[in-house]
């Protein structure tokens, strides 16, 4: 399938939450898409609905079209503004690998894109949920998380165990440098200023192992301290060590009638290698683990509200497209200020 | 903060069991990723035209390459 993909098609990846409500043709092109292949809208009925951005509905999805939004295979399709699928797939490989040849068949007979185009830039971006600020000078890591296993598993038979999800953190090129101060002896002690703790704390202590998950309140901070302590140093590099421990806890009313909160209560222990010559961390291994309990709107712990181990890991992350994806964090209007005041 | 009776307690972290943690935690070789996705769509619209090919979009909340 992975083949059939790569070559038969142009694979594209895109954040939904900031597509369905922008107001630049890239929005609308998604909006054209999915109000057709979700919806099941035609192309002339989606193309009379691209400016609406306050549909409250949700256009993520699989989809397979033409370069000019012409529909040629989908999933999670729905009936207009229902909930039925229609013809989804799900996860079935086997489903989805037939919604693509029949999307592949469906090109044969298209409408649109019959030759060559010329797709000029955007002459318009818009700039509410621009999360463009790659710190290209900084340090950026990979994070996972996941369930660490139980000694007594309560969660429903068919609730899959191995579930696991990824982020992004960010740190600017100032924020590297204030962690290694110049005349730092081994030895030393040094904690790490408060808005790095309450941006690592807030935005990736998180429990999105099934899903996304809103980030922390600020006031969901009840305890937490993370200090550097220097190991080693040479004329080379500066070995520290990362001891830390959070404790946040909110409520809500995110199931209602059966979960009023939400909590973590973790501790983290990191090792990081700091090269002096480039000024930039070769190593930044650091792994929190904890108790997590209760759940939030979507990320979908409603049968697994009591508390249980999670596990989350960060690294450097590596250096290939996919890899200057922006956290999760930033998504929402302004966002990137939002990320790196916390 | 309300006390929670811990029936799972989570392992400790220590020096001995860093390794281990880590490696169970941290984001995983997929083979979604030998994908080649473009993460901009209108930069694989514009690829797609170029190319005579159709595009396959991949629309998640929150980046599908990322955190969703």
């Amino acid at each position: 399938m992975i083949e059939f993909l790569n070559e038969l098609f142009i694979p594209v990846a895109v954040n939904n939450t900031r597509l369905q409500r922008q107001t630049d043709d890239e929005g609308r092109f998604l909006r054209l898409i999915s109000w057709q292949g979700r919806y099941g809208y035609s192309f002339e009925e989606a193309q009379a609905m691209l400016e609406d951005i306050d549909h409250g509905l949700n256009h993520q999805g699989l989809y397979a079209v033409t370069t000019e939004g012409e529909v040629l295979g989908s999933r999670n399709r729905l009936f207009p503004g229902g909930k039925l699928p229609v013809h989804g797939v799900g996860s079935d490989p086997d489903r989805f690998l037939w919604m693509l040849r029949r999307a592949l068949e469906n090109w044969e007979n298209r409408k649109t894109q019959r030759e060559t185009l010329e797709i000029e830039d955007l002459a318009y971006r818009d700039p509410t949920f621009s999360w463009a600020g790659y710190p290209e000078d900084g340090l950026v890591l990979h994070l996972g998380v996941r369930d660490l296993p139980r000694e007594v598993d309560t969660r429903p038979a068919g609730m899959k165990r191995e579930a696991h999800n990824q982020d992004y953190v960010w740190f600017r090129q100032e924020e590297v440098l204030s962690m290694v101060p110049l005349d730092v002896a081994v030895g030393d002690v040094i904690p790490m200023s408060d808005g790095l703790v309450r941006r690592l704390v807030r935005y990736h202590l998180a429990d999105y192992v099934r899903g996304e998950v809103s980030s922390w309140p600020s006031e969901a901070i009840r305890d937490t301290a993370m200090t550097l302590k220097v190991a080693e140093k040479t004329p080379e590099w500066v070995d520290l060590r990362l001891f830390g421990s959070a404790q946040l806890f909110s409520e809500g009313s995110w199931y209602e009638g059966a979960c009023q909160e939400r909590g973590l209560d973790a501790s983290l222990l990191g090792y990081l290698r700091f090269d002096r010559r480039t000024e930039r961390f070769v190593r930044f291994d650091v792994v929190a683990v904890g108790s997590r309990w209760g759940g939030t709107d979507y990320n979908v712990r409603q049968d697994d509200l009591e508390p249980a181990p999670i596990g989350i890991a960060m690294t450097i992350a590596g250096r290939e497209a996919r890899d200057r994806i922006a956290p999760h964090a930033c998504q929402r209007r302004g966002g990137l200020e939002w990320y790196f005041n916390a | 903060m309300t006390p929670k009776e811990i029936t799972n307690p989570a392992p400790a972290l220590t020096d001995e069991t860093f390794a281990a943690l880590f490696e169970a935690c941290r984001p995983q070789k997929e083979r979604w990723t030998d994908i080649p996705w473009i993460g901009e769509l209108w930069e694989g619209r514009q690829k797609a035209a170029r190319e005579e090919k159709p595009l396959f979009i991949w629309a998640m909340n929150g980046h599908p390459l990322g955190c969703t």
